[in-house]
């Protein structure tokens, strides 16, 4: 029998709330976390609407070290796992690890080390020790006892989704039953001096599908999925909050940064997870784009949709205005959106849209609705044309 | 379990310290190569320390100026990597079906760093948006997959010392289940002044110009900072054209136990490159060479020789251990280097004496099995099997 | 306005790291798409040379890519600023 990926757990920490529960509700209100940016000080960025989280990192991830990343990652781990996996035979919990999304990693703390150098010449490279994105994922594994695979994917805005979709390659092939898998990444002032400089910043705050949107807002994260062998979680009596249908990761080789416009890449990722889930466009309840709401790609992404799906699509939603773009935690946060849709039966709204921009002819999903979703697709498309595309069921389907 | 398919090595290109073609790596590594003292143009001339430095001085005449402008090193070394493994040639076609596999640990230090220079000198102002997209650790991979056109799956994997081997080991799953028809698998980290002047401040690095003695008695403490890219194209058994190097039968990346005495805890270890062995249908004892991620810091070696004598003892024979580090210098992707090694001693019949450390009485042939071992002081680590064809 | 185009195709050359003397890029030449072959990237370096060694504010994409249609309309797009100043 064909060995199957489920979602046994899912933890979210973002500025829309720090529980999958508390994420639920700013869903059902559409609520923006978007606050003015305090968390570091930018002489040219403070003050634009970002997705900062204001919780007790320490507290909720129990770490006393570590960059913010890490705690991010540790928070959202321990929310997932459940206190370790209860009820895991001890074999398999040795052979369970974690993969990882994760671009920015300490570089908060490397930043100033530099400035220091340069403006003082001194050197504190205790600022240093937790530079590498690598520290979060060894962080979760070291924090929950994991001793199988253990690492990090540095993909850009899909790092999150595409780490989910190797976790699951992991289980598919046998090389353990358990895996943590998502994302995270926090603040840098690298990071919002850089999209800055690409003039991708909305002022105003994010408006995806909006015709008078600007560009994006940033923001901070983590969401980790215990994927797991269908097998695995029998054996433990784990709940089953979804399945992992189907997946696919492409490349659109266009350019550095801007996507190809006619979402020819995205929609080879579509199809190719549609036919690796066996299933049709039809069969799709909900897609949650990855919305940025940069003028290129939500109208290159609207393109795939449009092609792929036809007239009219499934409804779509950028939950972006919620979380801010978070970077590498995106497509992990995105899909435990899927994942609380498809366990809640509703589809989340796409908040922050006045006027539909008409150069984006998919379905808007305006309102939060209650909604029988069988499946839902989720879209992350990163730097460089890295397009993943992965597939969510309700269990039993 | 069933035995999985291997996947054959198609061709593979270096751009290293001790050269940029298979012939001056193999004669490299017949000798035991001094670092040079390293500088830095446009930083202080000197930063105090030697390494192991790159050639690129084949970069006009083999690459694009109009693109290598917007590259930073990594990305040069890596595209010519790429051109040295005959790409496009080496994908027959598959462009469209090729996958993209990048390990690097920390990525494009050097554009990040100019981004970051210009930020603080010029408090926030007249940013460089260039720089930024180019910081991305999968900007190499993103430069790969838009050169040659290659549109299957893009992954990079920024994990510390196994970075090479995890991606590796997505590239080989990737094979085996046919999501891609070929696979370009990279492994590449650039010298980079912070990063050396970090590693000095904090005592990583040896001092002189001594050559790298990994596994040698009598070694000292500390490494030596390196720099490269490896470039191999692999694709399922029997799709390669005839010409390969030889096959790539398993990866395994994990998290090691640890032990208060022997630092990993070798059974476990053990347990770990049996796993790999059994998954591939091959015994401890067929194992000929193990070829090692040692830098040359004497701390290490205690602990790699450990885990090659835990594998010897389950073979029932000592397994000849062999370094590469001392040809490349200590980098986190080197693992890479050390796997196009692997690959030219498969396709030449012979290990070259220098890797041993050793003048006279270097182990007798044949080596047709080839395990790598790396390992992070971070607690991960990796082990690729390969074999003659 | 000679030696401003001067200055400029020195500038062009320097920021965006081309291979070339600024004495071969012709004034009137496209500089986008088949002329030099420059980007949306190089776009966004251009406008950040204008604030930087200008003081000219650049708002937008389309404006930036109108004004930097050859040296010449770059020499002029100045010129006018300075003028309205």
């Amino acid at each position: 029998m064909k060995r199957e990926v489920v979602v046994t757990g899912v933890g979210i920490v973002s500025a829309a709330g720090v529980s999958p529960e508390e994420t639920w509700n700013a869903l059902k209100e559409g609520r923006s976390g978007l606050t003015p940016f305090s968390l570091l000080s930018s002489a040219k960025y403070a003050g634009v609407p970002a997705g900062q989280v204001s919780a007790d990192l320490a507290l909720l991830s129990g770490m006393q070290g570590g960059c913010r990343g890490d705690r991010l990652a540790v928070a959202a781990a321990r929310q997932a796992a459940g206190g370790s996996f209860p009820g895991a035979a001890p074999r398999d919990l040795e052979r369970a690890g974690v993969i990882l999304g994760a671009c920015v990693g300490g570089m908060a703390d490397s930043e100033i080390f530099l400035q220091r150098l340069l403006l003082e010449n001194s050197m504190d490279t205790g600022l240093l020790r937790f530079h590498e994105c690598a520290s979060a994922a060894e962080a979760v594994a070291e924090n929950l006892g994991l001793f199988g695979p253990c690492e990090t994917i540095s993909t850009a805005c899909s790092s999150g989704s595409n780490a989910i979709c190797l976790a699951a390659d992991m289980i598919l092939s046998g090389e353990t039953d358990i895996m943590l898998a998502g994302g995270c990444d926090s603040f840098s002032r690298l990071t919002l001096n850089g999209f800055g400089s690409l003039l991708l910043i909305d002022p105003e705050g994010c408006r995806p599908f909006d015709e008078k949107r600007k560009g994006i807002s940033l923001g901070e994260g983590a969401a980790l999925l215990v994927l797991e062998s269908a097998d695995s979680a029998r054996r433990r009596k784990a709940p089953v909050l979804a399945k992992l249908s189907g997946w696919a990761n492409t490349c659109d080789a266009y350019h550095a940064t801007a996507p190809a416009p006619d979402g020819s890449g995205v929609m080879r990722a579509m199809r190719a997870a549609l036919a690796n889930g066996g299933l049709l466009p039809e069969d799709i309840h909900y897609i949650n784009a990855h919305g940025t709401a940069t003028l290129d790609n939500d109208r290159a992404e609207s393109a795939a949709i449009r092609e792929v799906f036809g007239d009219p699509t499934p409804p779509v939603s950028s939950t972006k205005r919620l979380f801010g773009h978070t970077f590498a935690a995106a497509g992990a946060i995105e899909a435990v959106v899927c994942v609380l849709a498809l366990k809640n039966g509703a589809i989340p709204p796409n908040a922050g849209l006045s006027q539909q921009d008409p150069q984006c002819p998919v379905r808007i999903q305006n309102l939060f609705e209650a909604s029988d979703i069988s499946h839902a697709m989720s879209l992350s498309l990163g730097f460089g044309g890295n397009n993943n595309c992965l597939i969510l069921s309700r269990d039993g389907n | 379990m069933p035995i999985e398919p291997g996947v054959e090595i198609v061709t593979i290109g270096v751009t290293s310290p001790a050269g940029n073609s298979p012939e001056a790596v193999l004669a490299a590594a017949d000798q035991a190569p001094k670092p040079a003292p390293l500088s830095f143009p446009g930083r202080e001339a000197l930063v105090g320390a030697s390494g192991f430095s790159c050639d690129l001085s084949q970069t006009r005449e083999l690459l694009d100026p109009m693109k290598t402008r917007r590259w930073g090193r990594i990305q040069t070394m890596s595209l010519l990597a790429a051109k040295k493994a005959s790409l496009p040639g080496a994908l027959k076609g598959n462009e469209a079906q090729t996958g993209v596999y990048v390990g690097t640990g920390l990525g494009s230090l050097g554009e990040t760093a100019v981004f970051l220079e210009n930020m603080v000198r010029q408090k926030e102002n007249f940013p460089k948006p260039a720089h930024f997209v180019n910081s991305v650790h999968n900007s190499t991979a993103s430069t790969l997959g838009l050169e040659f056109g290659l549109k299957g799956e893009n992954i990079t994997v920024a994990h510390r010392e196994i970075s090479f081997d995890a991606a590796l080991g997505h590239a080989f799953s990737a094979l085996g289940q046919g999501r891609v028809k070929a696979a370009v698998v990279c492994g590449a980290d650039e010298m980079n002044y912070f990063h050396v002047l970090t590693g000095l401040s904090k005592g990583l690095w040896k001092k002189g110009e001594e050559p790298l003695k990994p596994l040698a008695p009598g070694n000292s403490p500390g490494t030596l900072p390196g720099e490269g890219a490896a470039v191999c194209v692999l694709a399922a058994d029997g799709n390669a054209g005839g010409e390969s190097y030889g096959r790539l039968l398993g990866v395994k990346c994990g998290r090691y136990q640890r032990d208060a005495h022997t630092y990993i805890h070798l059974p476990k270890a053990g347990d770990f490159l049996e796993e790999l062995l059994s998954r591939a249908g091959v015994k401890a004892s067929e194992v000929d060479l193990l070829l090692l991620g040692a830098n040359g810091d004497s701390r290490l070696d205690a602990v790699y020789l450990g885990v090659g004598a835990e594998l010897g003892r389950r073979a029932g024979k000592d397994i000849p251990p062999a370094a590469f580090k001392q040809l490349c210098g200590d980098y986190r992707a080197a693992s890479g280097f050390g796997f196009a090694l692997a690959a030219l001693i498969l396709r030449s019949g012979r290990v070259p004496a220098g890797l041993f450390g050793k003048t006279t009485g270097t182990p007798g042939g044949p080596f047709k099995t080839i395990l790598l071992y790396n390992l992070s002081r971070s607690g991960v680590h990796s082990a690729c099997l390969l074999r003659s064809l | 306005m000679e030696d401003l185009i001067k200055e400029i195709k020195r500038r062009i050359v320097e920021n965006l790291q081309l291979d070339r003397n600024p004495g071969e890029i012709e004034t009137d030449a496209p500089l986008f798409d088949e002329g030099l072959g420059l980007d949306s990237l190089d776009v966004l370096e251009l406008v950040v040379m204008m604030d930087r060694d200008y003081g000219i504010e650049i708002v937008n994409m389309e404006e930036g890519k109108k004004a930097f249609a050859s040296v010449r309309s770059i020499a002029e797009y100045i010129t006018e600023k300075k003028a309205a100043k």
